[in-house]
């Protein structure tokens, strides 16, 4: 009897504990069915609820819109393009040109110049030099690479006269005489050694009696522009 | 009683929690509910059987479910539609449990 009574017990608490088992289980189940209902039912919510002639419509209208759009990017892209170039050529077209005016003007006199260069300091007690000498140095110099010159504050550009009678030497009818500075703005080293060289200039007119030729270097050189006679 | 009550339960955690799915695993889950069905109506089945073990018992779960995950994985992975074969073999096993546990249940009935 008492057996009985202890299988029963056993059973009991054994079915108890099957059906709870199987109830956590089935707790399972329920939010795993809602859940795949729920991400089913939001999906095809909108489309569902469409008609075939509704679909339809929404297909031709979407397919529209890219058509649209394709276009329009296509037209974008080739103003892109157009302006790119637009912009490139009338830029380079530009820079070049200012680049030109600008080496012209320089050449011309018309700009003051200013940059490293060097200095000469011709002194002449016995005013023995002429105004070839004065040219031979600027000839010199502007084979140096010399971009700007210029002698006693007067700047020498390609139409400059220089010119000697019985009075002295005048450049553009401006009498000049010593001591001659000479300025010329380039590469300080190019110009040094374009005066310096063996029997050069420098050589010549030093071993006139009287005659002082001193060369220093400077970074910071001005020339004015060339002064127009009025 | 209880797995009804279990089940109710699980439907209003469900619709409380909201839990957010994307589509793309909607298929994993729908497998996951086939393998959860399935070990419940064999859990059942094995009560009736006087046979019910519970670490036999969640262990099948768990196995089942990964199983059946691993092979919807690869089939995607595969281009072919081998989850039909987790399907097919949960659904066949789900309909042989159901009809052992109602003959358990009748002859149980039978006997007392």
């Amino acid at each position: 009897m008492s057996q009985f009574w202890y299988f029963i017990k056993k059973l009991n608490n054994q079915a108890k504990r099957t059906q709870l088992a199987i109830a956590a289980v089935t707790v399972l189940i329920g939010i795993l069915i809602v859940t795949q209902l729920r991400a089913h039912q939001t999906a095809a919510q909108v489309l569902q609820a469409a008609t075939e002639d509704d679909l339809g419509k929404i297909v031709s209208d979407l397919n529209n819109e890219v058509n649209t759009l394709r276009a329009e990017t296509a037209d974008l892209r080739l103003q892109l393009f157009q302006i790119e170039r637009a912009n490139h050529d009338s830029s380079t077209i530009m820079k070049e040109s200012s680049k030109t005016l600008n080496n012209l003007k320089v050449i011309a006199g018309l700009t003051k110049v200013s940059g490293p260069g060097i200095k000469i300091r011709l002194t002449d007690r016995n005013s023995l030099l002429a105004s070839n000498d004065l040219v031979d140095i600027i000839t010199e110099l502007r084979g140096g690479g010399a971009e700007a010159i210029s002698l006693n504050g007067i700047r020498i550009v390609a139409r400059t006269g220089i010119m000697q009678d019985k009075r002295g030497i005048f450049i553009d009818q401006r009498q000049v005489s010593s001591p001659y500075e000479i300025m010329a703005i380039g590469s300080p080293k190019m110009l040094f050694d374009a005066l310096t060289i063996n029997g050069g200039v420098k050589d010549k007119l030093s071993s006139l009696s009287g005659v002082a030729f001193d060369i220093a270097e400077d970074n910071d050189l001005r020339i004015d522009s060339v002064a127009f006679r009025r | 009683m209880l797995p009804l009550i279990g089940l109710i339960i699980g439907i209003i955690l469900g619709l409380v929690l909201n839990i957010p799915v994307p589509v793309s695993l909607s298929k994993y889950l729908g497998i996951a509910v086939l393998a959860a069905l399935d070990s419940a109506i064999g859990g059942l089945r094995a009560s009736l059987e006087m046979k019910f073990n519970e670490k036999l018992f969640f262990t099948g779960i768990f196995s089942n479910t990964l199983m059946a995950a691993f092979i919807v994985f690869m089939g995607d992975r595969l281009g072919i539609d081998l989850y039909l074969a987790a399907v097919v073999a949960f659904g066949v096993r789900l309909f042989q449990n159901l009809a052992l546990v109602r003959r358990h249940y009748f002859q149980k009935r039978h006997w007392e």
